[in-house]
């Protein structure tokens, strides 16, 4: 084994939800700018579910890491902690091995966890581990926590040792994230412009999602309504909703530029999708704990509001501009 | 460092048989003398399913979404699901990975090629999958121990020589193989919970699949058995054999059902010891069924359906009258959760 090891991972854009952050820094990390074809077609759409009490909004309709199309491939080890102390006298060992054959490691914690992040000393949630260095004793990681703070920084290995084998529960479920050798990302054009006709016209045409929610523009404008009715509550998930539209239209503005720097969409669409991501990421989200005032839940309505109105009058055209795309290739 | 001999305990003769489903985690569970599970057993196995779509290998059964019984923490589930290159790195081969489980007290489960296992009926075609439990191993003759359906269609205990495991799993189509390792949880509860029997005997009573949503092309409860017997009296001789597992079934469901009333009388909270009798008549009549099932497959004659089906009515008719009195009784004890 190498005395150093890193696994590919780029800076997410997306940074308080390890289910999207996660794959984007992966992805991003081998593919390069080669990602935008993976981009083109995750995190489009956008659902509401009114009857979920943990997920009721959400971006990642379906799987980020592209097991369905074979970029990556899951593999777990489930263990409890006296099994794995008996199977690896050293877990360090255990986890480089993992690492080495090419493989994320992940670790969800629950809610009921009081493991904080060894960076920010807020509860830790999620961990993924993409390198080691043998030499420093150290291992490279990635971790989000209960404010949705996304930062990548080095862990010794004694104190990562430690974070896993406190895992509050009987076992420790390391989910591993393993890319198929040499796949190529093909630019998903017609899955974009799939996405966004759903997006637009508030539907889903995927079959395997829940027809009982709400999809696309009526999405969050019904998320709005919830965060209007959530006025004065102290706000978990909620905060994530907020987080995760924000996410939504940051991501856009991205997926927008990879098609302006293909030549595929005129500059006033990428400065508008620009535009769209600046005003949700200058809403002024509560902080994890607090009460949601009714200060804010106004801002952001009115935010949402504002946004629908620019998509819905923008973003036609840029499914025109994507449909165009896809007619010149097939020609 | 394993030892030379390790025989986890399994009990020869679980309470259901049915499939490897039932048998494993109860076969588990008895065989922990140690443990009491009667209390707990007692809103166990109550409900049933009669599937009628076409093709169904498994047209009877317990419903149940938890064989395992996960959500009542009673058993720890272990799994890994890696490429063969990922476990051979970290845990050497399936032979090394399996004993050293088992060396730690858990139960390796999961699905292998059965066709390469000799005492299996499957032996010999070409492939196979099926599910496993493996309960022990001795090195010195380098076999596992294993337990399930064999050729003889009895659910016994067998061996399996190390190398020939380690085919069985190697020769998975799958790419990432499941490997599942089971342990009774040793912070488990097994008592009882008045208000579960309660729930699930009403819902048996009402052909109800209550709590869980019903399916297409089922029906459950009574309605259940009584489709079951209509379906006994369509048997044929060449599917009697395997369909010897529903009249089995059938048997272990009134089994359980006396085993419980008995355990609630022996307990104070039904006060009615017709109702035990009841349950131990209905049985016994059970028993029959069964035995006529044998009898049809050994000389295939019509008389033997239509008798075991007006059996089957006569049980559940019996059950319509009776097990509403019992759930009338277990009313009178509130939300015990003991």
């Amino acid at each position: 084994m190498n005395p150093v090891f890193k696994l590919p991972f780029g800076i997410p854009t997306p940074n308080c939800d390890a289910v999207s952050a996660f794959p984007y820094g992966a992805i991003k990390g081998r593919y390069g700018s080669a990602f935008y074809g993976w981009l083109f077609g995750k995190m489009v759409n956008c659902s509401f579910s009114p009857l979920s009490t943990d997920n009721k909004y959400n971006i990642s309709l379906t799987g980020n890491w592209a097991e369905g199309s074979g970029v990556t491939y899951r593999q777990l080890i489930n263990l409890s902690k006296d099994v794995l102390l008996g199977t690896f006298h050293d877990l360090s060992e255990m986890l480089q091995k993992i690492l080495c054959a090419n493989t994320y490691i992940m670790l969800s914690f629950p809610a009921h966890s009081h493991i904080t992040s060894p960076r920010s000393q807020a509860r830790l949630t999620d961990l993924l581990i993409y390198g080691y260095n043998t030499i420093k004793m150290l291992f490279y990681v990635v971790s989000i926590d209960n404010q949705y703070h996304l930062e990548m920084y080095e862990i010794e290995q004694a104190h990562l040792t430690s974070v896993i084998m406190n895992f509050p529960a009987q076992t420790i479920p390391l989910e591993l994230r393993t890319f198929t050798d040499n796949y190529q990302i093909k630019p998903s054009l017609g899955w974009m412009q799939k996405e966004l006709s759903d997006y637009l016209l508030s539907q889903n045409t995927i079959p395997h999602l829940d027809n009982k929610n709400i999809y696309g523009i009526a999405a969050q404008e019904a998320l709005s309504q919830y965060i209007l009715q959530a006025t004065n509550t102290i706000i978990t998930s909620d905060l994530l909703y907020m987080h995760r539209f924000v996410e939504h239209k940051t991501l856009m503005a991205e997926r927008v530029r990879g098609l302006y720097e293909m030549e595929l969409c005129p500059e006033e669409m990428y400065n508008l999708s620009e535009h769209i991501s600046l005003l949700a990421n200058e809403l002024i989200l509560p902080s994890h704990g607090d009460a949601l005032s009714a200060a804010h839940a106004t801002n952001f309505a009115s935010t949402v509001r504002a946004i629908t109105t620019i998509e819905l009058s923008c973003y036609p055209l840029l499914l025109d501009c994507i449909s165009k795309a896809l007619l010149s290739r097939n020609q | 460092m394993i030892a030379d001999r390790i025989s986890l305990p399994f009990h020869s003769n679980p309470y259901s048989v049915m499939y490897h489903h039932l048998a494993f985690p109860l076969g588990i569970l008895q065989g922990h003398t140690e443990i009491d599970i009667s209390p707990w057993l007692c809103d166990k196995y109550i409900n049933c399913q009669f599937c009628f779509k076409k093709g169904s290998t498994q047209r009877y059964n317990i419903v149940t979404e938890d064989p395992w019984f996960l959500r009542d923490e009673i058993f720890i589930l272990q799994k890994v699901l890696l490429t063969s290159d990922l476990r051979q790195t970290l845990f050497g081969s399936y032979t090394e990975f399996l004993l050293k489980m088992i060396n730690l007290g858990c139960y390796p489960n999961g699905n292998y090629n059965e066709a390469l296992i000799p005492c299996k009926n499957t032996y010999g075609m070409e492939y196979y999958r099926h599910d496993y439990l493996l309960t022990g191993y001795d090195a010195n003759t380098k076999r596992f121990q294993s337990v399930g359906y064999v050729d003889d269609f009895q659910f016994r205990f067998f061996d399996i020589p190390f190398d020939l495991m380690e085919q069985a799993l190697t020769t998975l189509v799958e790419r990432i193989v499941e490997l599942c390792f089971w342990k009774i949880n040793p912070a488990a509860v097994f008592s009882i919970n008045i208000p579960s029997i309660r729930n699930e005997l009403a819902s048996y009573l009402n052909s109800s699949p209550y709590p869980y949503p019903p399916k297409d092309g089922y029906r459950y409860g009574i309605t259940a058995h009584k489709y079951l017997g209509k379906y006994f009296s369509m048997l044929s001789p060449q599917n009697a054999l395997r369909d010897r597992r529903y009249t089995r079934g059938f048997l272990e469901h009134k089994f359980l059902m006396h085993f419980r009333l008995d355990y609630l009388f022996q307990q104070g909270y039904i006060r009615t010891y017709d109702h035990v009798e009841k349950a131990r008549y209905l049985y016994r009549q059970a028993t029959n069924i069964h035995m006529l099932g044998l009898k049809f497959y050994l000389k295939p004659e019509q008389r033997l359906l239509g008798k075991m089906q007006i059996l089957v009515d006569e049980i559940t008719d019996a059950e319509a009258h009776y097990l509403p009195l019992v759930l009338a009784e277990l009313s009178d004890h509130g939300d015990d959760n003991v």
